[in-house]
């Protein structure tokens, strides 16, 4: 058995100490494959190393100085470390030219041999899909894997607002891969006789109705326009619905909430315009970037703008009507969703009304961000909701799997408001304009790797603490919301860490939230919604 | 840090390789040391510790054994010593199995125990509020290295090594560090003080290299996205079942033996010769040689430090074979801290005794050899769902769904729309065409010519192009 093992170790001396190669071949060989390796570097090494991705004996000193104890120390300086060197990681996965080189060959490479990306798989006649949809439709049964979280939230939802004299709908939006799997696979090619859901919807929509949650299934009528009509109810290079799609279900829902017998009292007039719009889809914009590509093209839609009286677009007010919505209420609304502005969710709904709406969305994470939104509002603005009577939830099917499904709890607002509430109690008086801060920051969230997700912007949180202003204030905790991500470009802000110091141009959260709070945030990891209350700004980063 | 990362390819490779060349000879090994503990600590400083102490116990225990030599002793004073130094080598092992049971089976067996519990109607003694622990990377494979060193010194197989650097630097190695293939010391100890570093070598070590990173990047990620699709999914129909299940084969192979390309690729770079880990294990015809051929580092290890002191095959029928089934089944759970790796080490356990059984009265030689070869992967193939299915109760499913008896519903035809892409089926039949009809990287690299140096560096650059598409890039074997 020994002389076998020996054997085995004498044949790799034997084998690999020799080999048949002439000096021009092996100098090729070794030449290009060094060159190859050590150019890359030479060349983006100052993005590799700039600050604050690379290492630093002060940050490193600093973190030695936050730990308690010996141990609390080393664990400090571990943390440090490792997030320094997921940072330089991260830079080079992102910045490295052979990235920009070869990204743009991305789009090709998926329409010429079908290769799908993490997250976008080609379907036919140029259809592209989201793969985490359709893992949500195949994947595990959702209400298996969370043990009812999805459920017992949405029914602590609807109490919690019942409580407040609020009604809730809740109304999950089937995704593309459900409602027209045809276009990515001929195996669907006769049509299907429902739409595709993961195994546990339909027990999920049976609990919740049992329960006395208004649960509006859209699916069915969506197959019904995916068959009737061309190209169908879902753009053929994004994720979201079709113009024609949403004005649809403005008008069930209409329907629905005349049915449903609500008392409404406000009322609002509104008209609309017709225009054309080009528009780059959110999956294509994943393979191909910003520019698009001729492999994937813009996508000509025809939008039902809608006006007020005064012929300006349609704008979010205080109302009975309360729309919570993530990218499929924001598409046709938001303008950098690439489809044009004042055709959305809110605008069609609002339009079938005749009444004012507001409207608290969010791209992505449909789950929680627009709950999170509105127990926020609900603690700094609570005359926002003095005369609401109905939330309408609307959030992606796809987060029944892949959303976060934590309870939250909303404020009691009616106190607040007796009591009044400043929205930045400790700095009301210095925030009337933008300041420049030093904050040490003490958290962060993180942002979502370019071209993995279809919204290429995002805001980051960090909590963190103000040191400094220029009238020489107390320190104060507060939440602030920078630019991590533009474009699917990955911004400096996207790489600070905890325990940093920066100098930072803060604006009120409140002033820009109109601008600015429907795009995608990395938030805090805050299950305790401890942070809710704190005051909240949006950040300019100085340096 | 992954070898198929832009970190590691344009990052720390480039740099390593400088630093190492730069460095006078004699202060080599502790470059190299040092090198390899900024290569594993770059996720978690942390575990550089955890591997530091393996490094010392077993340093100190080899410098003890070597101090205590039973010759020229009398017998007394023999005995005494023969005591003294199975007390170190058991403190060696102690500490060693120790570490490792701790860091890759706490969890599992707290989580073994509340299921218990829970089973019995006591899941209100179980231990949720107990701590976990986090694995760190490579453990196995570095543990069993240094292991070897104590075992191999206090057997006289190995003189004691006198300088800890070398140690250090044979324990943290980083081309084989964290998923091996694991090196022996007696086949690295001349190389360590004494190895010639030539052109050649370095050109050889870059095919390698090349050869296996194209196996992950190109075959492994890709054939890892089909398997992924027929696995993950709640429903999946027959015929996806099976492609689902030989992508998996597929990826494996290409994953575990692409890595141990690169490692050799890299160890030559370095001047250090490793020995084969893969000898095209598909080809084999049968299931025992498809252990002399898979994952070799392993199975010699086993074989050498675990069958032979169990009594190997000399202890009669009924002993052979319950020693081979607890060696696969050590083998099993080695490779991860739950109970379908336990089972797959049983059914290859179960294989390896029928096959012992049979041989003397069925001779599967009458048929040809292309049949008991596609047999053989069926088997591999079968028993690889345990390796690979997110536990026991999915793994028993995804068998009911290869022979139709799974539940399929409307959704299911969307696991078929991941698999059969263009792209997906074409990567399959190259990935079937290399493994059955193509020379190893080993034999393919022996003689290099104009055409293959140029082969060599377009794997290279469509590996690179490919991880700019594509970023699903886990080395299978990292989390062993």
């Amino acid at each position: 058995m020994r002389e076998a093992y020996y054997e085995r170790e004498q044949v790799a001396q034997r084998d690999l100490a020799t080999t048949n190669i002439s000096p021009s071949a092996a100098w090729i060989l070794v030449g290009l494959f060094l060159i190859s390796i050590a150019v890359t570097p030479g060349v983006d090494v100052t993005k590799i190393w700039r600050h604050p991705a690379g290492f630093g004996a002060t940050e490193i000193k600093k973190s030695i100085q936050k730990g308690e104890g010996l141990w609390g120390q080393v664990l400090g300086v571990n943390q440090y470390l490792a997030d320094r060197g997921a940072g330089i990681e991260e830079q080079m996965s992102t910045q490295l030219w052979p990235v920009s080189f070869f990204q743009p060959m991305q789009p090709a490479f998926v329409r010429l041999t079908g290769l799908n990306t993490r997250s976008v798989i080609p379907g036919r006649d140029d259809w592209l899909f989201y793969i985490p949809d359709i893992d949500h439709l195949i994947g595990p049964e959702f209400l298996d894997s969370s043990e009812a979280a999805v459920t017992n939230v949405i029914l602590d939802f609807r109490q919690q607002l019942n409580q407040r004299g609020i009604e809730l709908f809740v109304m999950p939006t089937p995704v593309k891969a459900a409602i027209q799997p045809e276009r990515l696979s001929r195996r669907y090619s006769d049509g299907i006789a429902g739409p595709l859901t993961n195994r546990s919807f339909n027990h999920f929509l049976d609990t919740l109705e049992n329960s006395g949650v208004k649960v509006l299934d859209i699916g069915p009528h969506l197959i019904q326009k995916a068959r009737s009509e061309t190209p169908g109810a879902f753009l053929k290079t994004d994720t979201h619905w079709t113009q024609e799609t949403v004005i649809q279900v403005a008008q069930l829902l209409a329907q629905w909430m005349d049915e449903s017998g609500l008392d409404l009292s406000l009322q609002q007039k509104f008209q609309t315009e017709h225009i054309w719009h080009e528009g780059l889809g959110d999956l294509s914009v994943i393979l191909s970037g910003q520019m698009g590509s001729r492999w994937y093209p813009a996508e000509r839609v025809e939008l039902r703008r809608v006006l007020d009286t005064q012929r300006q677009p349609w704008q979010a007010s205080h109302a009975e009507i309360l729309l919570l919505g993530d990218s499929f209420t924001n598409i046709y609304s938001m303008p950098e969703l690439k489809f044009g502005d004042a055709a959305g969710l809110a605008e069609q709904l609002s339009y079938e009304l005749q009444r004012p709406l507001d409207r608290i969305a969010q791209n992505n994470n449909g789950a929680i961000a627009t709950r999170r939104d509105l127990a926020r509002a609900m603690a700094q603005q609570p005359e926002r909701f003095a005369q609401t009577k109905l939330v309408i939830w609307q959030f992606s099917a796809r987060e029944l799997s892949f959303g976060n499904w934590l309870p939250i709890q909303l404020p009691e607002m009616r106190v607040r408001e007796a009591n009044g509430v400043d929205n930045v109690p400790q700095l009301g008086h210095l925030f009337q304009t933008a300041e420049i801060v030093d904050v040490r920051i003490a958290s962060t969230g993180t942002i979502a790797a370019p071209h993995q997700v279809p919204y290429p912007d995002a805001l980051l949180a960090m909590e963190g603490t103000i040191e400094s202003t220029d009238a020489g204030t107390d320190p104060v905790r507060c939440v602030i919301y920078v630019w991590g991500k533009r474009d699917n470009q990955m911004l400096p802000a996207a790489r600070l860490r905890s325990g940093q110091r920066v100098k930072l141009r803060l604006i009120k959260w409140s002033d820009v939230e109109q601008q600015l709070g429907r795009f995608s945030r990395a938030e805090l990891d805050d299950p305790n919604f401890e942070l809710l209350e704190l005051p909240v700004f949006f950040g300019e980063l100085l340096e | 840090m992954v070898f198929s990362s832009y970190l590691f390819l344009f990052g720390f490779l480039p740099l390593a390789l400088a630093i190492y060349y730069l460095t006078p000879r004699r202060a080599k090994q502790l470059t190299l040391a040092l090198l390899s503990y900024i290569f594993y600590g770059w996720g978690n400083p942390l575990f550089c510790l955890l591997m530091l102490a393996t490094t010392v116990v077993d340093y100190v225990a080899g410098r003890c054994l070597g101090e205590i030599s039973p010759a020229d002793s009398t017998v007394n004073s023999r005995l005494n010593k023969n005591r003294r130094r199975r007390l170190i080598l058991l403190i060696s092992i102690v500490c060693n199995l120790g570490s490792l049971g701790f860091f890759k089976y706490w969890n599992f067996g707290i989580e073994s125990y509340n299921l218990l519990l829970g089973q019995l109607g006591l899941g209100n003694y179980a231990w949720e509020s107990f701590f976990r622990v986090a694995l760190p990377l490579g453990i196995s494979f570095y543990t069993f290295q240094s292991l070897s060193y104590t075992i191999d010194v206090y057997r006289g197989n190995t003189k004691p090594l006198r300088s800890f650097i070398d140690f250090a630097c044979y324990v943290a190695m980083f081309p084989q560090l964290v998923a091996g293939p694991i090196v022996r010391f007696r086949d690295v100890a001349e190389q360590l003080s004494n190895r010639t570093h030539t052109f050649e070598k370095f050109a050889r070590g870059t095919a390698f290299f090349c050869v296996g990173l194209g196996k992950k990047v190109l075959l492994a990620n890709p054939c890892g996205q089909i398997a992924d699709a027929a696995y993950n999914a709640s429903s999946v129909s027959a015929a996806d079942a099976w492609v689902g299940m030989f992508a998996y084969s597929f990826q494996i192979y290409f994953d575990f033996s692409g890595y141990s390309d690169m490692a050799i690729g890299l160890g030559l770079m370095l001047g250090f010769i490793f020995a084969k880990n893969f000898d095209s294990p598909y080809q084999a015809k049968s299931i025992t040689e498809f252990w002399q051929r898979w994952h070799i580092s392993l199975s010699t290890w086993l074989r050498d430090y675990l069958y032979i002191p169990l009594g190997g095959n000399r202890l009669g029928y009924l002993r052979t074979n319950i020693n081979l089934a607890i060696v696969m089944i050590l083998g099993g759970i080695w490779h991860g801290a739950a109970w379908n790796f336990l089972i797959w080490g049983a059914i290859q356990g179960g294989w390896l005794i029928a096959e012992r059984s049979l041989r003397g009265s069925v001779s599967l030689k009458v048929l040809p050899e292309w049949t008991r070869c596609g047999l053989t992967f069926l088997g591999v193939s079968l028993a690889f769902i345990f390796f690979r299915a997110d536990n026991l109760q999915r793994a028993v499913e995804y068998i009911g769904s290869l022979f139709g008896l799974g539940v399929t519903e409307a959704q299911t035809g969307l696991v078929g729309s991941l698999i059969w892409q263009p792209f997906s089926i074409t990567i399959l039949v190259i990935s079937a065409v290399i493994v059955w009809f193509c020379p190893q990287t080993w034999d393919w690299t022996k003689t290099l010519t104009f055409p293959k140096v140029i082969i060599a560096l377009l794997l290279f650059w469509l590996s690179v192009a490919m991880l700019t598409v594509q970023d699903y890039n886990p080395f299978i074997y990292f989390i062993f």
